[in-house]
């Protein structure tokens, strides 16, 4: 998968814009705290008033009393402006800090010439995929590598190996960039869903059968049974057909017999859980966005009828389609490996399942843009917070069922997917030196985020970073929850859309610092663990 | 134990021109406080074992018994007697309640009550020994006895919970009467002063301990101390 999202020059209004990762990005990068950050606020109401801004998503926050969280986007006539964004941290009237990208030079014509019809019936041929009426299009100014603009319509289309977002020339029709962006655990499985622990399972019963339909929670959180229908899951995802009641997954005694279901239902819950008992949050959007789950999109008996891709992406993964939707790979049969792994039901993980759903959490909150490094980090906070549920629900340890800071080893044979203790035990970086810089993986997603992955492991056990040698001192597993919550707070309320490693370096530190003070355990944990990294 | 206190017992006095064969005695009193008793009754909930643990105690409260007493010879007689008592009932429970979305993580409620009863009503068969002193008649005796009880048993922990329904708010917890009964022994004393010739008031100190057996619900069984120190005063009259 690749992703061909670039970001064009733009302006530079009052703060230059900071040497770092890259490719460097030309548009404006604010980062600014105190005094700088206050001198903010008068351009930001100037924006405002003049209509580039729009009127902010105002979130508080729940980790420090009378914290607000404000996220503008920007605008250009009345269209969004894609990646451009502000995040203003206030304390009563006062601004706290500021972090965001802003785009200047805009010069477009902000009408569009074809309705968003026309942008669907177009995709809709280049993927062959039928599209239904549940995604419209959506009007943006897209910022180009060349540094122009241009008015599209951004609409995503899941195909058998993939979901695409498309930019459709909104005035001539043509495919401006077409940005493979599925978020997915790739590479995970094994154990048996799974594997053999019992859970209790929140039910609704119903006409002397009980369906996965848990009225215990508050948002609506059901798991759906495809049973291997893959034109059935193709049909949905992509907005053709909604979901039945009969699709549901259903047992006759209320002893659930599918462990693929039990786990993928069970686990929605449990991260329900951890976000609410950790962070006082209300499911993926902070509203209890309801919560779909899919099992058995294909049927692991089927695995030699499908393209490779589609090894990929139903058998061999889990994933989040958006929406509060969460599909879970069916695994492998037995006897067959990938890349000389093999995986069970994807359900069967809960740092997997945990991992998946934050991709929705980041979908309504800072928006992580899915390329380079903010892709990275889009991924590695699901890491963080997968691996976090995993403390929070399982006794530490190694082995079936014990948390620890290997991603996927529960369903995973042999090894994991991915590891935030010792990144190349399974071939990803552990120092920014050595992060991929090629154009797979939407720019190494899934190998990057390993980087920023250590850093969570870092400021919690310390230790030493193998590549830079240099030692950090955490803040200890008995107060794991201090860095879960800096990296929840930075990664939810502050962090901005296009943010790269030292963007969120700095996002993180503050954070760290708003939540346990200047010169904390946590602050200095987080600050050196970046620092080992080789993200200055 | 018959034959010794018969031995120490005083010497008879006349008793009129016919000796009385039968005496009925009707007295009033209060039973004193029995002791406690526990129940530990689990439950399933939520595809889970649960347990409510509970506690009672038996106060002191009204009494009363009815006897009647055929003399066998001068110095011997039985005793049949129905006797009541209520008894003030206090409890306290605390209970184990599964979690609606997590095995082992029981959620935590105790609650107490008071102002409840316990009855128990008792039949006793004694050998009685009997001795007069004046106007004063006394008697020992001592037999076995059947003993029901009826209680008021904790049947459930009635609760409001939210999510994510790691605590629970006690509403309260109804209770269920329980029956059962049980053998058991008592023994006791009496003495009437003859205020005429087969009319006498008198008062009455019995003991007597038994353990029943109450069935609160099909599947639960709960032991039950019953009985203790009943002291009664009323009046005699001899045929």
């Amino acid at each position: 998968m690749r992703a061909r999202w670039s970001f064009p020059v733009l302006a530079a209004l009052a703060l230059a814009p900071r040497a770092g990762s890259a490719p460097a990005p030309t548009a404006l990068r604010v980062e600014a705290k105190g005094a700088e950050a206050r001198a903010w606020d008068a351009r930001i109401e100037a924006l405002l008033h003049a209509g580039g801004l729009a009127a902010p998503r105002v979130r508080s926050d729940t980790l420090v009393p009378g914290r607000e969280h404000e996220r503008y986007a920007q605008m250009y006539k009345g269209v969004r402006v894609i990646g451009g964004d502000l995040v203003r941290q206030v304390s009563g009237a006062d601004t706290v800090s500021l972090f965001g990208t802003l785009y200047d030079g805009i010069d477009v014509d902000a009408v569009p010439a074809l309705d968003g019809g026309h942008a669907a019936a177009v995709v809709s041929a280049l993927s062959g995929q039928p599209l239904g009426p549940r995604h419209p299009p959506e009007l943006g100014v897209l910022p180009l590598e060349d540094g122009r603009f241009a008015l599209v319509y951004v609409l995503a289309v899941f195909t058998g190996g993939d979901r695409i977002a498309y930019a459709i020339d909104a005035h001539t029709g043509a495919v401006v960039e077409a940005r493979h962006e599925l978020e997915t655990q790739s590479a995970v499985g094994h154990g048996k869903g799974v594997l053999g622990d019992e859970k209790k399972m929140s039910v609704r019963a119903t006409s002397g059968h009980y369906v996965g339909d848990d009225l215990l929670r508050p948002p609506s959180l059901k798991t759906y049974d495809f049973k291997g229908d893959v034109s059935l899951t193709l049909l949905f995802l992509n907005g053709l057909v909604g979901l039945q009641e009969s699709e549901l997954a259903t047992d006759g005694d209320d002893v659930w017999t599918d462990p693929a279901a039990v786990d993928a239902h069970a686990y929605a819950g449990y991260t329900y859980d951890y976000y609410f008992k950790r962070f006082g949050r209300r499911g993926l959007d902070g509203n209890d966005l309801p919560i779909t789950g899919i099992v058995h999109p294909v049927l692991r008996a089927d695995i030699g009828r499908y393209p490779p891709d589609y090894v990929g992406v139903f058998f061999a993964n889990a994933f989040y389609a958006g929406d509060g939707i969460m599909v879970y790979g069916e695994g492998l049969p037995p006897g067959v490996t990938d890349q000389g792994q093999h995986f069970d039901y994807f359900a069967g993980a809960l740092d997997v399942v945990a991992h998946e759903l934050t991709h929705g959490v980041t979908e309504f909150t800072s928006g992580l843009f899915y390329q380079g490094e903010s892709a990275a980090l889009n991924e590695s906070f699901s890491d963080m917070m997968g691996t976090s549920a995993e403390f929070f629900f399982q006794p530490a340890g190694t082995g079936p069922l014990k948390a620890d800071y290997l991603l996927g080893e529960d369903i995973t044979t042999p090894g994991a997917v991915r590891s935030m203790d010792d990144p190349a035990q399974f071939g990803h970086p552990d120092h920014y030196s050595k992060r991929y810089t090629g154009p797979l993986d939407s720019g190494g997603a899934h190998v990057n985020c390993t980087i920023p992955d250590h850093v969570y492991y870092l400021a919690i056990e310390g230790g030493r970073n193998r590549t830079s040698g240099l030692g950090v001192q955490g803040v200890g597993a008995a107060n794991r929850e201090q860095i879960e919550k800096v990296m929840y707070r930075a990664f939810t309320l502050m962090m901005p859309s296009r943010a790269d490693f030292a963007t969120a370096r700095a996002v993180t530190v503050q954070s760290a610092r708003d939540l346990y003070g200047a010169g904390s355990a946590a602050e200095r944990a987080v600050t050196e663990a970046w620092t080992a990294v080789g993200v200055p | 134990m018959a034959a010794a206190l018969l031995a120490m017992a005083p010497s008879a006095q006349a008793q009129g021109t016919r000796e009385a064969r039968v005496r009925v005695a009707l007295r009033g009193g209060f039973a004193t406080r029995a002791g406690a008793f526990t129940e530990a009754r689990p439950f399933t909930e939520f595809a889970e074992r649960g347990e409510i643990d509970s506690r009672y105690t038996q106060g002191s409260g009204p009494g009363g018994e009815a006897g009647l007493t055929w003399l066998l010879a001068r110095r011997l007689g039985i005793v049949a007697a129905a006797a009541f008592a209520q008894r003030r009932e206090a409890g306290a429970f605390s209970a184990a309640l599964p979690h609606p979305l997590y095995f082992g993580m029981p959620r935590h409620a105790e609650g107490d009550f008071r102002g409840k009863s316990e009855r128990e009503t008792a039949v006793h068969l004694d050998l009685a020994v009997l001795g007069a002193a004046g106007r004063l008649d006394w008697s020992l005796f001592a037999g076995p006895s059947l003993v029901g009880v009826r209680a008021d048993l904790v049947s459930a922990v009635e609760y409001t919970q939210a999510y994510p329904y790691d605590r629970v708010t006690v509403t309260g917890a109804p209770l269920v009467s329980a029956r059962g009964r049980g053998l058991g022994a008592n023994a006791g004393a009496a003495l009437d002063w003859r205020a005429a010739r087969r009319v006498a008031l008198g008062v009455q100190a019995r003991f007597c301990r038994a353990r029943a057996r109450l069935r609160p619900l099909a599947e639960d069984e709960v032991d039950v101390r019953a009985g203790g120190l009943a002291l009664a005063a009323g009046l005699r009259i001899d045929f």
